[in-house]
C-alpha cells in the first residue's frame, strides 16, 4: 500500500534528481533577447508592486466603460452630439452637410448679421427668413447673377447641403474659425464660402461671383445687427 | 499580441460608431436648408432653396409620414430662390419622416430626410 507520505518523499526526491541534472548556471551562457528581458522586467515589476497593477488594471477597465458608454451616447443621442460638437460637418462624395442635430437653446432671441458692403451693380433679390435659419439674396443689375448670404444659429434640427461636385475645396481661417471655400471650376459659377462661428455657434454661407480673398474678406467682416 | 488586437478593435468600433454613411450624387454648389422640429404636437417644416441665377426654377415636393403613410404634402415653388415654412398637426407617440425632393432647373437633387419622434 503506497501512502500519501511516501509519495511526497518520492516527488521531493524526484524533484532533487532532477535539479542535480541540470548544470551549472555558470555553465548556462544563453543570451535572453531584449524583448523576452522586457516581458520578463515587467513581470517582476508587477509582482513586486500587485496592489499598483490591480488598481491601475480597474481604473483602466471603468475609463473604458466610460468611454464605450460616451461614444455610444454620442451615436444614439443627437442631443449629446450637439452639445458636444455643435454643428457638425459632413462630408460626402459630392456635397458637404453641415447640421445642427437638436437645439439646447429654445426660445432664444435670433441674432441678425448683414454683409460689410455688397458688391457694386448688386441689389437685394430676396429673402427668405425661417426659424432656422436667414438668407438674403441679391441679384446684379443685369439679373442673370445671384449671390446670397445665409446664417443659422443654434436652430433645431437644421441642415445646410452644400454641392461641390463642380468645386475645388479649399480651406481657410475666418477670425480663427476654419472655413470651407468652394472655388468654381467654371468661371460661370458663383464662388462660396462656409463657416461656423465657434463662439456664437453660428453657421454663416456666402456665395459670390468673387475672388476667394474677397471672400475671405467679406467673411471675417460680417457685421452683428443684434 | 491578442490584447494589442483586442485593443484595435475597440478603437475601430469607436470610429465606425461616429462615422457617418457615404451616399448620395449631385451637380453644383446649391446650398439647400431644410428643417423638421417639433414643438408638443405641431411640426414645423422649412426649406430654402438656393439656385445659381435670379431665373433658376425651383420646385420641391415636401412630404410627412407616419411610417408608410402620408400624412401632408406640399408643392412649393420659386424662381431664383424658394423659401418655405408650413405647420403641420402630428401626434404625440408617432416617429414622423419629412423627405424633401428638390428640382432645379429640371434636374433633381438627392432626396433629403429627417426622421423626428413626437414625444
Amino acid at each position: 500500500m503506497i501512502t500519501e507520505n511516501m509519495i511526497s518523499q518520492a516527488a521531493a526526491e524526484l524533484n532533487e534528481a532532477m535539479l542535480n541534472c541540470l548544470p551549472e548556471a555558470t555553465a548556462c551562457n544563453h543570451n535572453f533577447s531584449p524583448r523576452f528581458q522586457k516581458r520578463m522586467k515587467r513581470v517582476l515589476h508587477r509582482l513586486k508592486h500587485p496592489i499598483r497593477h490591480r488598481v491601475i488594471q480597474r481604473v483602466a477597465c471603468v475609463l473604458l466603460v466610460m468611454l464605450l458608454s460616451f461614444a455610444s451616447f454620442l451615436a444614439i443621442s443627437p442631443t449629446v452630439r450637439a452639445a458636444v460638437f455643435g454643428w457638425i460637418r459632413e462630408q460626402y462624395e459630392s456635397f458637404i452637410e453641415y447640421y445642427f442635430p437638436e437645439s439646447l437653446n429654445h426660445g432664444t432671441e435670433p441674432t441678425t448679421y448683414q454683409l460689410p458692403y455688397i458688391p457694386e451693380g448688386y441689389e437685394e433679390f430676396g429673402k427668405s427668413e425661417q426659424s432656422s435659419g436667414i438668407t438674403i439674396y441679391y441679384a446684379n443689375h443685369t439679373n442673370d447673377r445671384l449671390m446670397y448670404f445665409g446664417y443659422s444659429t443654434e436652430p433645431d434640427f437644421t441642415a445646410y447641403r452644400v454641392d461641390i461636385e463642380a468645386f475645388k475645396l479649399e480651406t481657410a481661417s475666418v477670425n480663427g474659425n476654419s472655413a470651407d471655400i468652394f472655388i468654381s471650376t467654371d468661371p460661370s459659377q458663383a464662388n462660396a464660402i462656409v463657416w461656423i462661428d465657434s463662439k456664437t455657434n453660428t453657421y454663416f454661407c456666402i456665395s459670390a461671383y468673387l475672388e476667394k480673398e474677397e471672400l475671405i474678406y467679406m467673411a471675417e467682416n460680417i457685421l452683428r445687427i443684434s | 499580441m491578442k490584447r494589442h488586437i483586442s485593443i484595435v478593435v475597440i478603437l475601430a468600433l469607436l470610429l465606425l460608431s461616429v462615422t457617418p454613411i457615404v451616399n448620395a450624387q449631385s451637380t453644383r454648389i446649391i446650398q439647400t436648408q431644410y428643417s423638421f422640429s417639433i414643438s408638443g404636437t405641431t411640426g414645423l417644416c422649412e426649406l430654402t432653396v438656393s439656385g445659381n441665377s435670379t431665373t433658376s426654377s425651383i420646385s420641391a415636393t415636401i412630404k410627412i409620414s407616419d411610417g408608410d403613410r402620408c400624412i401632408r404634402t406640399w408643392t412649393p415653388t420659386g424662381t431664383g430662390f424658394l423659401s418655405f415654412s408650413d405647420t403641420v398637426s402630428l401626434a404625440k407617440g408617432n416617429e414622423y419622416t419629412m423627405t424633401v425632393d428638390v428640382t432645379i432647373d429640371g434636374k433633381a437633387e438627392p432626396t433629403y430626410a429627417i426622421t423626428k419622434s413626437c414625444t
